[in-house]
This record gives C-alpha cells, sequence and structure tokens, in this order.
C-alpha cells in the first residue's frame, strides 16, 4: 500500500496506517530533527511530540505527500523546542540569532565515515539560526520543494527562496572557514 | 531579464536547484557561462549542497513509541500490514486439514530435505525458504553458530554483538501466530541458532540471528532485525539491528548477524520458550523463523 492510501486511511481514523507511514519515514524524520536540534535524545523526543501531533491533526491534513508534510511538522517541533529553551531570540530575525547546539559524541555510522568531514559540516550547520537549519535541511536532506516549505513553515514562496539563499550563503561561509577542503571535495 | 553584474546569491541559489524558468534562466544560464566570477560562486553552491546531501543517515536510538494511537494501532503495524495480513484471509485449500498453523510449519520442517535437526534439539521453525516452499534447504542447528544454508552468502558479512538484553520493551498483547504464507522473498533466509540447546534460570544463552541475502538487494523497514522471547502468550523483545543507516539494506547473498546474550527466563522462569526473530522488510513484509527453547 502506498503513502497516499494509508495516508487517506490515517484520516478517518485508522491508527495501524498511520503506524506504518510513520515506521516507513522515521529513519529521514529522525535525521531532519538530529540535524536542526544536533542531540540525539532531543532529536528523538522532538519526533516523538511531532509524531503525536501529526496524528492529532491528520483528519485536517489536506493533499501533499505524508513525508512532506511530516518533515514540516518535525522541523516546526524543533524550532519550538529550540526557542523554548532560548526565549529570547526572534524567529524573524532573518540573520538568525545563531544558538549554539550541543557538542556529541559520533555514533558508529559517523566513525566509520569520514569522521572529520561530517565534523566539519556539522560545525559549519552550527553556524545556523535554527529557522536557517531547518530550512536547509528541509530542501538539501529531505528534499522539499520550496513549495511544500512554504506551506510549512507558513511563509510566502518568495521568502523561502530568499531565505535558502541566505543560509547557503552562511553555510557555505562556515564551511569555507572551518575546512575549505570539504567544498573542494564535493566541487 | 538584465542580469548585471552578476546573478544574485538569491537567483543563484534557485539555479541550483532548477526552479528558474524561462527567460530569468536562460539569462542566469548565459551569464553564468561567460562569467569565472559567477561559475565558481555557482560550483561552491554545489558543493555546499552536495556536502549537507553527503551527511550519513543516522539509526534511531530506538523506534517511536505509537502507544498514543490507541490499542489497536499501538499493538501492530508494519506486521498488520503485511506479515498478519493473512490472519484476516481464508487459508489456501492445502491448509484446511491441518488443526494449526503451528503444525503445519513443523510438517513441513519435518519433510523439507536438508534440513538438519539436532536430536533433542526442538526446532518448530526454520526460514522462510523452508516454510513458504516446504522443500528449502538448510535450516536451524540450535547447538552452535550457524553458517548460512545460502549458496554463495560469503560476502559482506556485518556483525553486530549487543552484551545485555534490554528486557525492558513491552510484551506483545497478542499471540503471534506463524504464517505460512510468507509474501515472495527472492530467497532471502533468516536462521536462530541458541547454544547451549538448553538452560537453567538465569543462565546466559547466546543467540544468534543470521539473514542472508537472495537473489536481490531488500530494503529494510526501520525495525530491521529483532529477536524476542515467547513465554506463554506473553511476548517480549529481546533487542535487534535497526533497519536503517548501514542496515538499511540486506544486500544480494550478504549475510547479516546479530549476537545477543540473553538470560534464559528472564523474570518469567522456567518453561517452554519460543524465540523468534523477525526480519522486517520495507516492503512490509516480515521474514520470521522460531525456535523452541527449554528453560529448566
Amino acid at each position: 500500500m502506498d503513502d497516499a492510501e494509508l495516508l487517506e486511511l490515517s484520516r478517518r481514523g485508522d491508527g495501524p496506517s498511520f503506524g506504518v507511514l510513520i515506521e516507513r519515514h522515521q529513519a529521514a524524520l529522525y535525521n531532519l530533527a538530529l540535524r536542526i536540534l544536533g542531540d540525539r535524545q532531543d532529536a528523538l523526543d522532538a519526533l516523538q511530540d511531532a509524531c503525536v501531533k501529526a496524528w492529532r491533526g491528520v483528519a485536517d491534513q489536506r493533499g501533499g505527500a505524508f513525508r512532506s508534510w511530516m518533515s514540516s511538522i518535525v522541523a516546526r517541533t524543533c524550532i519550538d523546542r529550540i526557542r523554548a529553551r532560548h526565549p529570547t531570540d526572534s524567529l524573524d530575525d532573518e540573520e538568525g540569532r545563531v544558538i549554539p547546539l550541543p557538542d556529541r559524541e559520533p555514533g558508529p555510522e559517523v566513525q566509520a565515515l569520514a569522521h572529520d568531514r561530517v565534523r566539519s559540516i556539522e560545525r559549519g550547520l552550527k553556524a545556523l539560526s535554527a529557522e536557517q537549519r531547518a530550512i536547509v535541511l528541509m530542501r538539501d536532506l529531505n528534499g522539499l520543494s520550496y513549495e511544500e516549505i512554504a506551506s510549512g513553515l507558513g511563509v510566502p514562496l518568495g521568502t523561502v527562496r530568499s531565505r535558502l539563499a541566505r543560509a547557503r550563503g552562511r553555510l557555505q561561509m562556515e564551511l569555507l572557514r572551518v575546512d575549505p577542503g570539504i567544498l573542494e571535495a564535493q566541487a | 531579464v538584465n542580469i548585471s553584474p552578476h546573478v544574485s546569491d538569491e537567483l543563484l541559489s534557485a539555479y541550483v536547484d532548477g526552479v528558474v524558468a524561462g527567460e530569468e534562466a536562460v539569462a542566469a544560464g548565459t551569464h553564468i557561462f561567460s562569467c569565472a566570477d559567477c561559475s565558481r560562486r555557482l560550483e561552491l553552491l554545489r558543493a555546499t549542497r552536495a556536502a549537507v546531501q553527503s551527511l550519513p543517515v543516522e539509526a534511531l536510538p530506538r523506534p517511536i513509541d505509537l502507544a498514543f494511537l490507541g490499542g489497536d494501532g499501538a499493538a501492530t503495524n508494519a506486521e498488520r500490514r503485511g506479515f498478519f495480513a493473512w490472519l484476516g484471509r481464508r487459508p489456501p485449500a492445502w491448509l484446511a486439514p491441518v488443526a494449526s498453523a503451528a503444525t503445519v510449519l513443523a510438517l513441513l520442517v519435518a519433510l523439507a530435505p536438508g534440513i538438519h535437526v539436532t536430536p533433542g534439539a526442538s526446532t518448530v521453525g526454520t526460514g522462510q525458504r523452508q516454510i513458504s516452499a516446504g522443500l528449502g534447504s538448510g535450516g536451524v542447528e540450535p547447538r552452535g553458530a550457524l553458517a548460512s544454508s545460502a549458496p554463495g552468502a560469503t560476502s559482506n558479512q556485518k556483525n553486530f554483538e549487543q552484551g545485555v538484553a534490554p528486557l525492558a520493551a513491552a510484551p506483545v498483547p497478542r499471540p503471534y501466530q506463524v504464517s505460512s504464507q510468507f509474501p515472495a522473498a527472492g530467497g532471502t533466509t533468516l536462521s536462530l541458532a541458541a547454544s547451549p540447546a538448553s538452560a537453567r534460570v538465569s543462565q546466559s544463552v547466546q543467540l544468534t540471528v543470521t539473514a542472508t541475502g537472495g537473489d536481490s538487494d531488500k530494503n529494510l523497514s526501520s525495525r530491521g532485525l529483532q529477536l524476542y522471547a515467547r513465554h506463554g502468550t506473553a511476548e517480549t523483545a529481546l533487542g535487534g539491528v535497526s533497519g536503517s543507516g548501514e542496515t538499511s539494506t540486506l544486500r544480494s547473498h550478504e549475510q547479516l548477524t546479530f549476537n545477543i546474550s540473553w538470560t534464559a527466563g528472564g523474570n518469567s522462569g522456567s518453561g517452554s520458550y519460543t524465540l523468534i526473530a523477525r526480519l522486517f522488510l520495507a516492503d512490509g513484509s516480515v521474514l520470521e523463523v522460531q525456535l523452541a527453547y527449554t528453560v529448566g
């Protein structure tokens, strides 16, 4: 059964169908949360919260792919959690005051896959504001379209385009600062 | 569209994503092609995007708790769609004379050539190939490390060790039943071995689960490879390997081996147990192997 069919059943209150959707996409959603929050336990808690919110709101979900819709909920949940920890920061601050993410020990996957490179990219992401991180990761990690991001974050399409450009520019600057070789290797 | 003096950051970012259209796209492309600075900026922007995309996928520390879905949804999810879907179906005619699926399974194991049942060991089930076809080769030898029955399964072996079984998982509220109608798994097999062949209460038992890829790569669901102990109608999760990151795919003719140390009896004491290994595939199907185990 594909996502659209399971989503339709979920809208009618079918819990097992919703459970299948969560299981099918939880790895991608968890990694989105992990890269926004920078902490595994935080990411798992945020994803759990997002799943509960999504289940409560699924009856009103109208159109769009489950993964995109759910990614937006996860991203908003993560931003809210960061906001709760740092209530003086403004989400509308386009330049985005940088909220420091905790350093963490790399997992076995990271150790196995070019540890230094991954840590440098993580450091680059840490230099972004929570909202900038979310928008870059929604686009480049989870592959959401501009329209899906705009709908998910409740901002105009043009705002997505400008914020994404600013976030990428900032990330690029940080990567060039911490490890210029990364971009050369990717080019 | 006039691009002067250079392509803006915003336009370049959108251009990288391929969301610029019409005259604007033509003008941007023409300028980038003829401008060394903008070509370099485009290259760096693509590299920045590629860096984010190259981040490794990490496995969830534990699956999402689906208790919020209520009793029906929390107890079962992927299994209901795949492995348990057959429960709602009428059994095939050839099953009709048989009292239970477990009996069928035992019969198939007994009849299948090439199955090695160690004398004294109580093997009640085996891998997908034997159960679905009834005529497969290989089987379960509960006394020691188990080599895969699949020919050529020697490359890319992955081993996962787990010293202590996490017994905190909630028992599954309804008893599992064994299906004799697995979806086609293309020769993928699953085996389970326990050493020693029986144990006293609290004795440490080494359990080894081996999944062997068949004719083609199989994507695993996030639940991956899991091991359970059933005692009466209660089933307890012993641990497993999450189906993400490194273990997201069981490749063709690859062995995925999971070792776990189980404290025999756990909190339930002595008696007859059924040890169960399940491999959860992304398409919703589940391969299962069972091993009867006596804790004295």
